[in-house]
């Protein structure tokens, strides 16, 4: 259950197994079923989320019921809505599971806890911040300035195993392109190859 | 998803010694804005509660487990309405994932053991002094216990008067 969260904090700081007992106490272990939802449009967004195993997307939906994905998280990744998570507004997205998943949530009482018994984890969730901000940066550009090729190319070399387990036309959404753009897209690197 | 659309739904897992004691939370915890999982520790054994549920009450979301440790990792609440004889065996079964869950207790004075048996967990006791309408709340976490709270005034509101 937490073998891969160990493996992730581990990466950025050094913790100690008494310390990461500490850390195993305040998260929530849950488990989500393929289409079934952590968050909804109007909750407010309680946890921060780790993902030990599966999938999920977040997105919104516009006036014209067209939804815009905003990220995916694969296993080892983080997902929520920070806004709504540290403001306790209501969040204008919705975290869908595309995968059964087990995921750990953590609330921000728990989080301060956190911080509070262990405080190298400022460390760990500093550079979380980021490394988010950098995805977030760079995703911006490329959304003002990229080709839909570019975008497209840099998505499979970033993500590899998206394209196995992302549906075409989430693909298209996240990419912000329609769905027969991104098929002319893969038809003509097919025939490159 | 439409704009607008409800709260994501939370789930509860229920286990209890009995099928009947299955249906009476069952019967008490009839909301539609809950999924609800009924954990059974032998197989078939809420076999009849089920056919009941499902002729009764059809809208409502359920699902028979028969894993208590897969039930409650999927509950955001757990309900534990067990002998004492039982409760140490079914908090060692789940403690490990009922981590920071508020689980619900039902006795006649606070549930100390099994608040030291699931340390990690926001364990609240209803206790009953005189029928439903006239439950106390007792645990340590006040988020749990508002929590709670909230669930046992939707449940006066769903039963007819």
């Amino acid at each position: 259950m937490y073998e891969l969260l160990y493996k992730k904090i581990s990466e950025l700081i050094s913790i100690s197994e008494e310390e990461f007992d500490v850390c195993k106490t305040l998260f929530v272990p849950k488990k989500l079923r393929k289409r079934q939802y952590l968050l909804q449009e109007g909750d407010v967004c309680k946890y921060n989320t780790f993902v030990s195993k599966g999938l999920l997307r977040s997105y919104t939906i516009d006036n014209k019921g067209t939804e815009h994905i905003l990220q995916f998280a694969f296993e080892g990744w983080w997902i929520g809505d920070i806004y709504s998570f540290l403001t306790e507004q209501p969040s204008n997205f919705n975290i869908e599971a595309l995968e059964d998943c087990e995921l750990l949530l953590i609330t921000k009482s728990s989080m301060d806890t956190l911080l509070e018994k262990v405080p190298k984890f400022e460390r760990y969730f500093r550079i979380l911040i980021q490394n988010n901000l950098i995805a977030t940066q760079r995703r911006l550009m490329g959304t003002l300035s990229e080709t839909a090729e570019e975008k497209y190319t840099n998505l499979v070399n970033n993500f590899p195993g998206c394209l196995q387990r992302v549906p075409q036309h989430m693909i298209a959404s996240y990419l912000g392109i329609t769905r027969e753009t991104l098929s002319r897209i893969r038809g003509q690197m097919a025939s490159r190859k | 998803m439409k704009k607008g659309a409800m709260a994501a739904k939370k789930t509860i897992a229920i286990i209890a010694s009995t099928e009947q004691k299955t249906s009476t939370i069952v019967n008490k915890f009839l909301m539609e804005n809950y999924r609800l999982l009924l954990l059974e520790k032998e197989p078939n054994q809420l076999n009849e509660l089920s056919a009941e549920i499902k002729l009764k009450h059809p809208s409502l979301e359920f699902e028979i487990v028969n894993c208590l440790k897969d039930g409650c990792w999927e509950a955001d609440i757990i309900i534990l309405d067990v002998s004492c004889g039982e409760q140490k065996e079914v908090a060692e079964l789940i403690k490990d994932v009922a981590t920071q869950k508020p689980v619900i207790s039902f006795s006649d004075h606070e549930n100390i053991e099994l608040e030291n048996l699931l340390k990690h967990s926001r364990v609240v006791t209803v206790v009953n002094a005189g029928g439903m309408n006239e439950s106390s709340l007792c645990g340590k976490d006040r988020d749990a216990l508002i929590e709670v709270s909230e669930i046992l005034k939707n449940v006066k509101q769903s039963i007819p008067q």
